[in-house]
């Protein structure tokens, strides 16, 4: 039997269903048309929601209590766990940080040592040519 | 040869342990994305995984902080002048090498340029304090230094993406040494264009330096639900797609890439972020050329190496309209722009790029780059 004659692979349900949800929402089917037309009209409700100014104001002045609680909240747990000599989640945070940076420095280091490398290379080329070629002669004579 | 009943049985259970664990662990980490919850399912049924980072072959050449510099050297190198991507700082920078034989960098190194990238890496407590100075006079500068010293090159290419453009241009005004060439692609100039990031960033109702105030660097979900603001339902109808083409592997492996890429953003430093909205969002300081870093003005009259400006037609990040001024604000006469028919994420990813974007935007780089000596 050839390729083109063996049946496609098998597939499993859950490929099924999903090419069955693709299909029941493509805009060319009855069922994908009406899926469409909701998808546009959520879509222009929402964006005219998120433009008006009453929402920027809303959003606006609920976003910036919450970060003032924030920031109060921060201040406070920071200087308990700090009294208790304890680290904060932050800076453990920050040491993880750094480790991960460790690593990434030293595979630099190996790259840019080669560029030293390269470059003392050349140099030591440049004055071994230097020693070879015969000092210049004094035409003169003086 | 078909596998016996136990097997299947056996491999049945694996899977669906295998999809739960999966679910459980997006559903603890609680992100916005749906990525992270629907990836299992799409991957169980297709049989695909999601494609390796950056497939390109690269090595490391500098650090410092988060930031790493890398190298992409060209199979064989044509072009002495160097090119430098410098990414934003809201994404990854990986989808400019994005899957192979679809990747920006991979084109540009088989078309003889010799390709650095600075990947941010995951701003972390250090980079609270970055600011515009540190990260153009410092970082930037930096990686300037480490491409002509590794490329030999006098010169380079400064490629800018998205909001690494404007890193670009504002590092061009303050220190053009070294900058042969500039390409600005999908870059914000005129801020006062940004349609809805504009109003929604807005100084009468987002309060910026609470929010830096309140987590140090911008943490990832709220970078996140403002572009899960822009188009709330189509972040996931845009999953019947792949449940439509669930076994054409092709089709499913690029779209869990892209899906990957647009789950994978990093907080954004803090102190950059909270210039960056006033002086440019909300004063659009920016485009007045008044915007200042390290006490200097950021004037784009200054920047004279050829500035190329990559406009996407179909931008809905950054529109059209904010990067078209661009040509007349920089002092160069070698100023063109291009613009091509597609999305922002399009420049570095479309079907399209690699042969109605790319071959251009190389051909324009190579115009005005130095040959490699014989």
């Amino acid at each position: 039997m050839s390729d083109s004659d063996r049946p496609p692979p098998p597939k499993g349900l859950l490929a099924r269903g999903l090419k069955l949800l693709g299909h029941l929402t493509h805009p060319e089917t009855r069922t994908g048309q009406v899926f469409t037309r909701a998808e546009q009209r959520l879509t222009r409700v929402l964006t005219r929601v998120s433009e008006s100014p009453t929402y920027l104001r809303a959003s606006g002045t609920v976003l910036r209590q919450g970060l003032n609680a924030r920031i109060r909240r921060n201040s406070f747990v920071e200087n308990a766990l700090h009294t208790l000599r304890l680290p904060t989640t932050s800076e453990v945070e920050n040491l993880r940080d750094q480790l991960r940076r460790v690593n990434d420095q030293v595979e630099a280091l190996g790259s840019q040592l080669e560029v030293v490398v390269d470059l003392l290379h050349r140099q030591e080329a440049a004055d071994e040519r230097d020693a070879s070629e015969p000092p210049p002669t004094d035409k003169s004579g003086a | 040869m078909t596998a016996s009943t136990p097997q299947r049985l056996r491999s049945f259970v694996t899977g669906q342990f295998e999809l739960t664990r999966a679910v459980a662990h997006a559903l603890k980490a609680r992100p916005f994305n749906p990525y992270p919850y629907l990836k299992p399912f799409i991957e169980r049924a297709s049989g695909v995984r999601e494609p390796p980072i950056s497939a390109t072959p690269h090595t490391v050449v500098y650090t410092r902080g988060s930031m790493r510099l890398l190298r992409y050297a060209a199979p064989r190198r044509r072009h002495r002048t160097p090119i430098l991507f410098v990414y934003s700082l809201i994404n990854r920078w990986y989808i400019l090498d994005f899957l192979p034989g679809r990747s920006l960098i991979e084109h540009l190194t088989q078309e003889g340029f010799d390709v650095y990238a600075i990947d941010w890496g995951v701003p972390g407590q250090e980079e609270e304090r970055l600011t515009w100075s540190d990260l153009l006079g410092g970082l930037i500068q930096t990686a300037v230094r480490w491409t002509l010293r590794v490329s030999k090159s006098r010169d380079l290419t400064l490629y800018g993406y998205c909001m690494g453009g404007t890193l670009a241009l504002a590092y061009t005004s303050l220190y053009p040494e070294g900058v042969r060439n500039l390409v600005a692609q999908a870059t914000p100039v005129d801020f006062s264009k940004g349609g809805v990031y504009t109003l929604w960033t807005a100084a009468n109702h987002f309060d910026v330096d609470s929010l830096v105030d309140a987590y140090g660097n911008v943490p990832t979900p709220v970078l996140e639900s403002g572009f899960l603001m822009v188009a709330p339902v189509q972040r996931l109808t845009r999953w019947l797609e792949v449940c439509r083409r669930i076994d054409d592997p092709d089709f499913v492996s690029t779209f869990l890439a892209m899906e990957r890429w647009g789950s994978d953003p990093v907080p954004f430093p803090g102190e950059v972020y909270r210039q960056y909205i006033k002086d440019c969002y909300q004063q659009n300081l920016f485009h007045q050329g008044r915007m200042k870093v390290g006490g200097e003005n950021v004037d784009l009259g200054r920047i004279q190496a050829s500035v190329l400006n990559v406009i996407a037609e179909h931008d809905t990040i950054a529109f059209p309209a904010m990067s078209e001024p661009l040509v007349d604000l920089v002092g160069t006469k070698d100023a063109e722009t291009r613009r091509y028919p597609v999305g922002h994420i399009g420049l570095s990813a479309s079907s399209k790029a690699p042969t109605h974007v790319w071959p251009s935007i190389s051909e324009w780089i190579a115009a005005r780059s130095r040959a490699m000596e014989p």
